[in-house]
């Protein structure tokens, strides 16, 4: 990234005039409405809105999980509309991570072995992985989960262990579909602190939230109805 | 139950178009093969129950071993067995002996009807095989010399719609009979097939008073027929071929153990034949319904069925309604998982769990009723095409019926069970993506499958490697351009036989796409009907231990078919085929004590009376199919035609087939002007031996594709299930980077693994199976490895492909749809 050393402001991910539609009974219903956005690296930006707003699938589309009709996107200056199914797959495995709101840990797999799935997928050697999957149980402080099944563990760890993963292939962007929605509020806070932790290492983060506590610890909301900024 | 529960189960169906058809499918291809099985098994198990008190009807075969310690089992027995167990137990009723032929049949001039199954019986056939006696004159059945009595269908092919009583045919030899009485018909399912009865009575005066040469009956009024009793030495002497076949009628329970236990003591008081006194002689009591699939003895009156063969059928039977059970429930599981969420709101709405219980059963009945509906007919149209018969039997639709009220019931209750009333309200909070069941029976029933189809895999493939290996093997004689025809039935009639052939002999092998001619009483892929035990070295007071197969023929024989003469000369052409010169095979030649076949040059031997002089020794050949081993055999020059039905045989040289026969065709309409020239290929007809060999391949096959449908079916099922459980699973690896190859290559490696654990139990199964069906041929292919292999790629690829479809489907699938949250 040769550019990076010479722009003051990087800018990650470009969306402009974004649309998204499905028919339905012979009708366009939309899902996503003229949407534009620009996201800067090292932001932590907040969606928000109310349940069918768009927010989730917003987020996909960012996420380059789910495709849109009309608009242009581009991540990092890669016109992710112009490009093929596998590029795109490249680029959002390369760069970014996802956290859910159920966690989505596999749970015939232990803890460590959650962790180094996606190493195991992007090719990483097999002496590089334990040094990263041992970082992460570090830095996590779950080393002594290592050898337990999801079902084993609260859900706060559960979404610790999520966070872990999507971070272990060091994304630029994290992505988090209401990742406190599953947990209580110490649980929630807790996750939440790790986040602008993680914001304030460098990691650009983008969340869907309904709790305005939550959206509070980003530096910008979006809010969002009936697919369309508002 | 309201109309809104069928309405609800017809529009899921229509929902789950893939599910129903392959759950739909499953049950018409089980409920078919059974239906079809289940007729054909019947059918061979019931041969023989129609006769009236069939329990009580007994064949006395015969089982002696003379004192070199040879064993014969034959069918046949001597006349005196059956009478002497009639006269002196009380609880035989009666007693029947048959002796069987193939005739041909001229009613006048016009018709002629060759191959018919002829008997040469008594009155008493009828005593012991009730038929009815349809048509009778004031005549006593089967008392008139000169009477025969035919059955029904015989009786309409010969004579239409008219009265058949009183009419004349002839048969063979010329012998004419009048049709005394008409009887009906016997069944296909019987071991005896008969269509034309003539009384011993007739047989022994028409063998004395029938003047051969000028073909005359000479008529004896004086004539008065007396069979020996059964104490006399001539009831006992008979050589293999003029024994009959022997019955016996018990009263009712009479037990067979006793009876046995009488004969040893009986038969001293018969005054037996030296060599008989010399050997141990045992009778051996078979229910006449148990001949078809037990009995495999030597001269049985046809080949028998296979009790083998019913046991292969039962397991088909057993298998494909398992695994059509299991793949049906384990479908309906899938399907019950997909209707959990509807069954979840019904449950918050109100309906109790018998109401859900209700509508899965429904389900269940739906997919049966469509099944059978389809299926009945199938195997109908089966069942119609295949057996012969007219339709399914009742017993077999009964059984077929409680077969799919018992699947309806289970395929609605496991999953009911399993399921339903474990997961009902989970499914809101979780849907179908949260199933984390572990059905370990799923497996074993797949892997049970494929151990099936691999094992038939194989089998199929070692059958068809030693049906090439018999096509393909070296028989020691050369038919590929050699044809046959029977010899012309009107030469009998004819003083005049040997000029004749002469002229008809002289004028073929003139045509110069003829090579040689050859007239014999058996050619190769015939069996040769003649053997004799009582062949003697001329010197020597005793016959040699075996017995030896006979065969006439002229010196044109082994040059028909490319014979090899390992020693002496062939045989010397003689004007009137008569000559005391013969050749015999290896195997005789070894069996008669030399070891090298110039020492058996110029030997004598002794058949009947009649001293032979050994001309040449022949290479062993297979004269029959290669279930049997060569048999020792005596080629005679000895052409009187009294053995029934002989052959021509011509070796051609002009690949002009349609022309050379038609010169051929017109010489013989010259000279046997009443007659149809018809000729086969001795290379087919030496093939068609092997047709029950075809037909049980064919089965195999057939089953095996089904097995292989079936087995695929069950597999898709359970790859279904699996991608069904694992689907958020699969979201998961998919958005943490997993290629579509990589999901693809993690669900099938389960799969391939179940496969190759089949595959390594079925590899000893089916080697067992296949050396135990190559028990039937004398000489056999050997199982090679790449029978293995094969079996294994295909079992592996099929596997692999039905698997993949649904892997690739998973795989696919957009992580977003499997991720959300509800």
């Amino acid at each position: 990234m040769h550019y990076e050393t010479n722009k003051k402001i990087h800018m990650l991910l470009q969306l402009n005039n974004i649309f998204k539609w499905v028919q339905s009974g012979g009708q366009r219903v939309f899902l996503l409405k003229d949407i534009n956005l620009s996201v800067e690296e090292g932001e932590f930006i907040s969606i928000m809105g109310p349940s069918g707003s768009g927010k989730s699938t917003l987020l996909n589309v960012i996420g380059m999980l789910d495709g849109f009709n009309e608009g242009e996107y581009n991540f990092m200056d890669e016109p992710v509309h112009t490009l093929k199914e596998k590029h795109r797959a490249n680029l959002y495995k390369q760069y970014i991570g996802f956290v859910f709101q159920a966690y989505h840990l596999i749970d015939e797999l232990t803890v460590k072995e959650n962790l180094e799935m996606p190493l195991l997928y992007n090719k990483t050697s097999s002496s590089e992985r334990k040094a990263l999957v041992a970082d992460s149980l570090d830095r996590f402080n779950i080393v002594g989960k290592k050898d337990l099944f999801p079902s084993q563990l609260s859900g706060g760890q559960q979404q610790l262990v999520g966070i872990a993963r999507a971070l272990i292939t060091s994304p630029k962007l994290i992505l988090a579909d209401e990742p406190t929605g599953n947990l209580n509020s110490k649980q929630g806070e807790e996750i939440m602190e790790l986040f602008k932790q993680l914001n304030n290492d460098g990691v650009t983060i983008i969340q869907v939230t309904h709790s305005e506590k939550n959206a509070a610890y980003g530096s910008r909301i979006i809010n969002l109805l009936d697919g369309r900024r508002i | 139950m309201n109309s809104q529960v069928l309405k609800t189960v017809l529009r899921s169906l229509g929902g789950k178009k893939f599910l129903s058809l392959t759950k739909v499918l499953g049950l018409i291809v089980g409920y078919a093969v059974f239906l079809f099985l289940a007729e054909k098994i019947q059918f061979e198990e019931s041969y023989d129950t129609f006769w009236g008190s069939a329990e009580n009807i007994y064949r006395v075969a015969l089982d002696v071993t003379n004192k070199e310690g040879e064993e014969l089992k034959s069918a046949k027995n001597f006349s005196g067995s059956s009478a002497l167990l009639d006269a002196e137990i009380h609880g035989v009723v009666s007693h029947v002996n048959f002796g069987k032929d193939i005739v041909t049949v001229f009613n006048g001039p016009d018709q002629k009807i060759q191959d018919v199954d002829f008997a040469w019986s008594d009155p008493s056939f009828f005593e012991v095989f009730d038929r009815k006696i349809l048509k009778s004159e004031s005549k006593e059945l089967l008392e008139n010399i000169h009477g025969v009595t035919i059955s029904q269908s015989f009786a309409k092919k010969l004579f239409g719609d008219e009265n058949p009583l009183g009419k004349e045919i002839s048969v063979n030899e010329g012998w004419t009979y009048v049709v005394d009485a008409v009887f009906e018909d016997i069944p296909a399912k019987s071991h005896i097939k008969i269509d034309m009865i003539g009384s011993y009575k007739t047989l022994f005066y028409y063998m004395q008073n029938f003047d051969n040469r000028a073909q005359v009956l000479i008529d004896n009024p004086d004539y008065e027929f007396n069979q020996p009793t059964p104490y006399e030495t001539r009831r006992w002497g008979a050589p293999v071929e003029y024994r009959p076949y022997c019955y016996v009628k018990l009263k009712k329970g009479t037990s067979i153990a006793s009876i046995k236990a009488m004969v040893t003591p009986l038969l001293k008081k018969v005054a037996l034949p030296q060599n008989l006194k010399d050997s141990n002689i045992n009778f051996l009591f078979q229910p006449v319904a148990d001949i078809h699939l037990k009995s495999k003895l030597e001269h049985e009156i046809s080949a028998n069925g296979n009790e083998k063969q019913l046991l292969f059928l039962y397991i088909i039977i057993a298998v494909v309604l398992i695994v059509c059970i299991i793949n049906f429930i384990n479908l309906n599981t899938i399907s019950a998982i997909e209707s959990l969420k509807g069954f979840t709101i019904r449950v918050l709405n109100g309906s109790k769990h018998a109401q859900i219980f209700q509508i899965m059963l429904m389900e269940s009945f739906v997919f049966n009723f469509f099944a059978l509906a389809i299926a009945i007919p199938l195997a109908h149209g089966l069942v119609v095409s295949q057996l012969g018969l007219s339709q399914i039997g009742n017993s077999s639709l009964f059984i077929v019926l409680a077969i799919a009220g018992g699947i309806t019931v289970l395929a609605a209750a496991i999953p009911f069970v399993s399921i339903v009333k474990n997961r009902i309200f989970g499914a809101l909070k979780g849907g179908s993506n949260s199933i984390r069941q572990k059905w370990t029976g799923q497996k074993v029933t797949v892997t049970l499958q494929f151990v099936i189809t691999i094992v038939l895999i194989v089998s199929t493939l070692g059958i068809y490697k030693q049906m090439n290996f018999m096509m393909d093997k070296e028989l020691g004689f050369n038919g590929n351009k050699t044809i046959y025809s029977f010899t012309p039935m009107t030469m009998n009639q004819h003083p005049d036989i040997p000029n004749k052939l002469r002229t008809f002999k002289n004028e073929v092998l003139a045509l110069s796409g003829v090579n040689s001619f050859s007239v014999s009483s058996s050619i190769p892929g015939k069996m040769p009907h003649r053997e004799s035990n009582q062949v003697k070295e001329i010197n020597s007071a005793e016959p040699y231990a075996t017995s030896f197969n006979q065969i006439s023929v002229d010196e044109g024989y082994i040059n028909t078919y490319d014979i090899k003469l390992l020693a002496g000369s062939n045989l010397k052409n003689q004007s009137k085929w008569n000559s005391d010169e013969v050749l015999i095979n290896k195997i005789a030649m070894e069996k008669m004590g030399y070891k090298d076949p110039n020492k058996a040059i110029g030997k004598v031997i002794v058949i009947g009376n009649k001293n032979y002089a050994i001309q040449g020794v022949m290479e062993n050949y297979h004269h029959v199919s290669l279930h049997n081993t060569v048999q020792p055999t005596i080629y005679m020059q000895n052409l009187q035609w009294d053995h029934g039905v002989g052959y021509y045989s011509m070796q051609l040289t002009s690949n002009n087939i349609t022309e050379i026969t038609s010169q051929i065709a017109a010489i013989w309409e010259n000279l046997y002007p009443k007659e149809e020239f018809i000729f086969n290929f001795s290379d087919s007809t030496f093939e068609k031996q092997y047709g029950r060999d075809q037909k049980f391949n064919k089965t195999l096959s057939v089953s095996t594709f089904l097995a292989l449908l079936i087995s695929c079916l069950g597999l898709l099922g359970v790859a279904l299930f699996n991608t069904k459980k694992r689907i958020k699973e699969i979201g998961v690896r998919k958005v943490n980077g997993a290629k579509i190859n990589e999901i693809i290559v993690m669900l099938n490696r389960d799969f391939i693994k179940w496969v190759v654990i089949a595959y390594i139990v079925a590899c000893p199964i089916s080697w067992y199976a296949i050396d135990k069906w190559l028990e039937n041929f004398a000489y056999k292919t050997s199982i090679s490895w790449w029978i293995y292999a094969l079996a294994g790629v295909v079992a592996i690829t099929i596997a692999l492909l039905t698997v993949s479809w649904q892997s690739f489907k998973a795989a696919k699938n957009n992580p977003v749809n499997a991720l959300r949250n509800e």
